[in-house]
């Protein structure tokens, strides 16, 4: 049996087409119907009608199929009356009849070539665009900072020794955890490479010079971009979803000088001290694991070290520290500012936070290295 | 059709120690409009959750078209969801898909139609709720919160279903937009045949479209017409109705079918 029967038949005499309509014309069934209108019978037809009588079930899917069968016939200026729809569908079929011009306008998407150009260009526009306004935001700070430091009473200082509390004692363990593992792994390939040429010893000068000049900074300024930078983002960014620093400027205290400073300085104290810590458990690191695969003793550890890593060494990589945390602080609370409307926008930038202030660290670290053996230090 | 289509019965809800609802029956027949109301932290937005599933009651049977939810397997669930939509607050929309997109979601989710009848029936879905077709590829974000809410109820109609859960659909909107979307609501229901629940605080939607109000008061719930529920003289309701803004809503529908 023809699977039409199931929802309509035709019946065409002497120019006139009578469709049986029937059953469920409902969203479940709309793909097969769907198909099987579009083999409806269009020749020598003048007139169709569609009875409805037997229609059992009906959604908007289904009147909008039957409006289809319409538009169908009237394509080709073949007239359409409808009979006996029963009462119950008469509101629904009423107004899904009534809408017109419905359809979704075509979506065209460009040329791959094109579209790829057209998306370097922007995002070329949009980086130049967010590099002024950073450096932009970067003026404002240095000024705001000025004022405050020549106006110490007003400066907030509960917020700043908040901060300092949050940013710096509370993330002591996760250094001081990550920084001694490191050293542990650094002595362990630093080790195995240079045990081969009997130069055991020379272990401990790796370890002692790379933690200080660079690995010990370079890996808290890592964890601290992606602990506390995302953390300030997300912060200052929800507390622009929730309109509290429009709030704030109504109140005429500068957003500036109550959220973006005392973050700031408290992270640029914080942050040498965490790197001094991260430094210093990246040598136990490094200790523990001479002794545990070279059998150099800590006693010895520590002789050799002295010998071996000029104090210099720790100065370089500390001086790089309060420029990082500068940087960290910067971007998270440029970032967070930049937050508008949507919590999706507080996910947004905080990525966006984390990532821009890892590529300015790692770029300015890379400055920092050219200066220092251009200055011989 | 004399079962109602919506069935709590004896609903006890708890949070820990905290009891929200103690013993909540409420019986809603076919093709009505039913609002719930109550005072902030009453747990209207719980009860409407527990409707749909999304929270398991502590106690007590719901019955949706026949069937318990509580002892459906997952299939069955599934299969009933098809009949409820659900409209949030804000929408609810999923911010990384378009409008079409988010339209035919549980359309491609489910059934197997093919694309160009799932762009016509979007486009009919905009249509439904007052929304022009060009509204189909933008993005949440660039939506207007009343739009937001019409797409969202849109997409609630995607699978044509027989109940519609709306939650508070006219908070945040202005007085005009909120009384096109009461106006919405009533010809959705009309002529697609829903059973609508709102939850709302909103005294206009409830005097000018519900054909019944639920209110949540001391952890029960009370249900009848505005005019029932005022001869109760309970002193939450006289306060919520007897209040100004209840005064004039009232006033205003009177005033509306003198005119006629």
């Amino acid at each position: 049996m023809d699977k039409t029967i199931t929802y309509f038949s035709q019946l065409t005499e002497k120019n006139e087409s009578i469709i049986h309509i029937k059953g469920k014309w409902v969203l479940s069934e709309a793909t097969a119907i769907e198909l099987l209108i579009q083999n409806l019978d269009k020749k020598n037809i003048k007139k169709v009608i569609l009875n409805c009588q037997d229609l059992k079930e009906l959604d908007s899917a289904g009147s909008w199929l039957i409006k289809t069968i319409e538009k169908i016939y009237k394509k080709d200026n073949i007239n359409v009356i409808y009979t006996n729809l029963p009462e119950k569908f008469q509101n629904l079929f009423t107004r899904i009849h009534h809408l017109d011009d419905i359809s979704i306008p075509l979506h065209q998407e460009a040329p791959f070539i094109e579209k790829t150009l057209v998306s370097i260009g922007e995002k070329t526009i949009i980086a130049w665009k967010d590099g002024l306004d950073l450096l932009g935001f970067f003026g404002e700070v240095l000024t705001i900072s000025i004022r405050s430091i020549l106006r110490p009473l007003k400066f907030r200082w509960t917020s700043l020794f908040y901060h300092i509390r949050i940013m710096g004692f509370d993330a002591l363990p996760i250094i001081g955890l990550l920084t001694f593992l490191v050293g542990i792994v650094l002595a362990y390939q630093g080790a195995t490479q240079l045990q081969r040429f009997g130069a055991d010893i020379y272990t401990v000068n790796l370890v002692g010079i790379a933690t200080l000049r660079e690995l010990g900074i370079l890996l808290s300024a890592v964890i601290i971009a992606g602990r506390t930078g995302s953390a300030i983002t997300a912060q200052i960014g929800t507390m622009a979803v929730n309109e509290e620093i429009d709030a704030l400027k109504t109140m005429g205290i500068h957003p500036l000088e109550i959220l973006v400073i005392p973050r700031i300085f408290a992270l640029m104290i914080a942050f040498p001290l965490l790197t001094f810590f991260g430094n210093i458990m990246a040598l136990i690191g490094g200790g523990a694991g001479c002794w545990m695969l070279l059998n150099i003793h800590p006693y010895e550890y520590i002789i050799q070290l002295k010998q071996a890593v000029p104090l210099s060494a720790l100065w370089v990589g500390l001086s790089k520290a309060p420029v990082f945390a500068f940087v960290i602080a910067l971007v998270g609370c440029f970032e967070g500012l930049k937050v508008s409307g949507s919590a999706e926008s507080v996910g947004i930038h905080t990525t966006k936070s984390v990532v821009k202030s890892l590529f300015i660290i790692i770029v300015l670290d890379a400055v920092f290295s050219v200066l220092f053996t251009y200055f011989d230090i | 059709m004399t079962n109602p289509i919506i069935s709590l019965a004896h609903i006890q809800t708890r949070f820990g120690s905290q009891i929200v609802h103690e013993d909540v029956s409420l019986d809603i027949p076919y093709n009505q409009i039913y609002g719930l109301v109550g005072a902030s932290g009453s747990g209207k937005s719980v009860l409407l959750r527990v409707m749909i599933g999304l929270i398991k009651p502590y106690n007590g049977n719901v019955t949706i078209l026949g069937k318990d939810i509580q002892t459906l397997n997952r299939h069955e669930k599934q299969k009933l969801s098809f009949d409820i939509g659900v409209s949030f607050q804000n929408g609810a929309l999923f911010s990384s898909l378009n409008v079409a997109q988010n339209i035919q979601m549980p359309m491609k989710e489910y059934l197997d139609l093919p694309q160009n009848l799932m762009d016509e029936l979007t486009g009919l879905k905009l249509a439904l709720v007052g929304l022009s077709p060009d509204t189909a590829w933008k993005y949440p974000s660039q939506l207007s919160g009343g739009m937001r809410k019409r797409v969202g109820i849109a997409r609630a109609l995607a699978l044509d279903p027989k109940i519609l859960l709306l939650d508070e659909p006219t908070a945040g909107l202005d007085a005009i937009s909120a009384e096109g979307f009461d106006t919405l609501i009533k010809a959705l229901q009309e002529s697609l045949n829903l059973t609508v629940v709102i939850v709302t605080h909103d005294i206009d939607t409830l005097v000018a479209i519900c054909d019944k109000v639920a209110v949540l008061v001391d952890r029960k719930i009370i249900v009848g017409t505005i005019e029932e529920l005022l001869e109760l003289n309970h002193p939450w309701i006289n306060d919520y109705f007897g209040g100004m803004r209840g005064q004039n809503a009232l006033i205003g529908k009177k005033l509306r079918s003198a005119k006629g």
